[in-house]
């Protein structure tokens, strides 16, 4: 009976951790008990060791630490706990870098890309795409004020049939030199040409009396000229072809040629 | 217009006032850091660093391996932050995290089945092997090193108690943890807890006879 009061004593003494918890039967054994007593005691400076350990702190640099240890992990989609020197992440950094090589790489490519010209298309699409062709076709105008329809404009085409200079018969003055000198690089199949351009300033249009008894209810055109325009395009190989492009009339309207159809293609020359 | 701008200041003093004592609390700290508010985490940081720290150097007898464990501790509090729920107090919930990385790291140390310096010292004629235990040629200490010695023991008696009896020992004797609070940090029941308890100082009892 005695070893079993001593077992359950001894039972508390360890789960009390110290004598001071004791209960009063515990107590009160203890003190008719050596065995007990000496298990109490020995328990009690356990108890003051254990507790004398004392608190270990964490290192000075443990937050400093823990914000690195953070923002590193943020790319991957967590909350990124952003102080002012963490302010920028890699991953915006990367990303505004491949943005800036593709704005850069476009802008190369737009600025490489010469235009290019397909008469035969053009020519397929011809009731609708007659402004778009003369879009495609770099044609300049002289800056006199009409061109004759025997006239045909300089024309340069940077793709890979390369680009002949189609110089007016007539109208080469001492003022057109500059301006019509425009010079189209050939290389051979390369489709990227250089063009010399004039300094000089775009000529100025003014509305002729002549022409307005003619069309009297036309629209004054801007490219000063009631007839067609004509280009010539060569490929290269001896084959050519002229296209006439219809007047465009300021506005929405098209001035309507009494020529048969807008655009005419002499081909003489199969492609 | 002074007047206008008198009451604002007043209203904003009271409001910060209002919006401080509402985030005192680790709950309102942890709602604030799920919305957001890097300082709220900051200040639990602050509450919980060096406890967290001495609780699993007490655990695993390495500073600095305690020092990095209590990060991954509050890194896994931040990522988790979520899907906290405030059904248990924010310590018990930092402390669970904090006990399955000791617990995970002493398993490591097992497996790696480090070499001790113990067998290296075998005398010739094979009989057992002896521990490495170099004389002391130093003069006697003095008092204070005497504690120092005894704490370092205490200490190293403590690393070589079994997980399941070093957890809760450290929880009620070092860090002063309730019953009640040990059961749900390691999710045992009480009685489970105090057995446990009871195991554990008799195991030091044992080691440390000699400074008792």
């Amino acid at each position: 009976m005695r070893n079993t009061n001593c077992q359950n004593i001894q039972r508390e003494i360890e789960e009390a951790g110290s004598a001071d918890l004791l209960g009063l039967a515990a107590v009160s054994h203890i003190q008719g008990c050596p065995a007990c007593e000496t298990l109490a005691q020995q328990q009690t400076r356990l108890q003051e060791l254990v507790s004398s350990l004392g608190t270990v702190a964490a290192p000075g640099d443990f937050d400093f630490r823990l914000r690195a240890r953070l923002a590193a992990e943020k790319p991957g989609g967590a909350r990124a706990w952003h102080l002012s020197e963490f302010s920028l992440g890699v991953g915006p950094v990367a990303v505004g870098g491949q943005m800036l090589l593709v704005i850069v790489s476009v802008i190369a490519f737009l600025s490489f890309r010469t235009p290019a010209v397909n008469p035969i298309a053009s020519k397929q699409e011809a009731p609708k795409s007659a402004s778009a062709e003369a879009k495609s076709v770099q044609a300049v105008v002289p800056p006199s004020g009409t061109v004759g329809s025997d006239q045909v404009a300089t024309v340069t085409n940077g793709g890979s049939n390369g680009v002949e200079t189609v110089s007016r018969p007539s109208d080469r003055g001492p003022r057109n030199r500059g301006t019509r000198n425009e010079v189209a690089a050939y290389q051979g199949g390369n489709r990227f040409a250089t063009r010399d351009s004039s300094s000089t300033p775009a000529a100025l249009l003014k509305h002729d009396d002549r022409l307005a008894e003619t069309y009297p209810t036309a629209s004054f055109p801007i490219n000063a000229s009631y007839q067609s325009l004509k280009v010539s395009v060569d490929d290269g190989r001896g084959a050519s072809r002229t296209i006439s492009l219809p007047t465009v009339s300021f506005g929405s309207e098209r001035t309507i040629s009494q020529n048969p159809a807008p655009l005419m293609a002499s081909a003489r020359g199969s492609w | 217009m002074d007047t206008l701008t008198t009451i604002d200041m007043n209203f904003s003093a009271a409001l910060r006032q209002e919006v401080v004592a509402d985030r005192t609390s680790d709950h309102a700290l942890l709602e604030a850091t799920r919305i957001g508010d890097e300082d709220a985490f900051a200040e639990l940081v602050g509450r919980y660093r060096n406890p967290i720290t001495n609780y699993i150097y007490r655990m695993t007898n390495d500073y600095d391996g305690a020092v990095d464990l209590a990060q991954e501790t509050f890194v896994r509090v931040y990522r988790a932050a979520e899907r906290y729920q405030t059904t248990y107090a924010f310590s018990t919930y930092i402390y669970r995290i904090a006990t399955n990385l000791a617990i995970s790291e002493l398993r490591k140390r097992k497996r790696r089945k480090l070499v001790s310096l113990t067998g290296f010292f075998q005398s010739r004629d094979g009989g057992e092997p002896v521990e490495f235990n170099p004389p002391d040629l130093k003069p006697l200490p003095d008092r204070e090193l005497v504690d120092t010695e005894r704490r370092k023991a205490v200490q190293r008696a403590i690393s070589t108690l079994p997980d399941k009896y070093r957890a809760p020992l450290i929880l009620r004797d070092v860090e002063g943890k309730s019953y009640e609070d040990i059961s749900r940090i390691l999710e045992t029941s009480e009685g489970t807890i105090k057995s446990r308890i009871s195991r554990a100082r008799g195991f030091l009892r044992e080691k440390m006879t000699a400074y008792l």
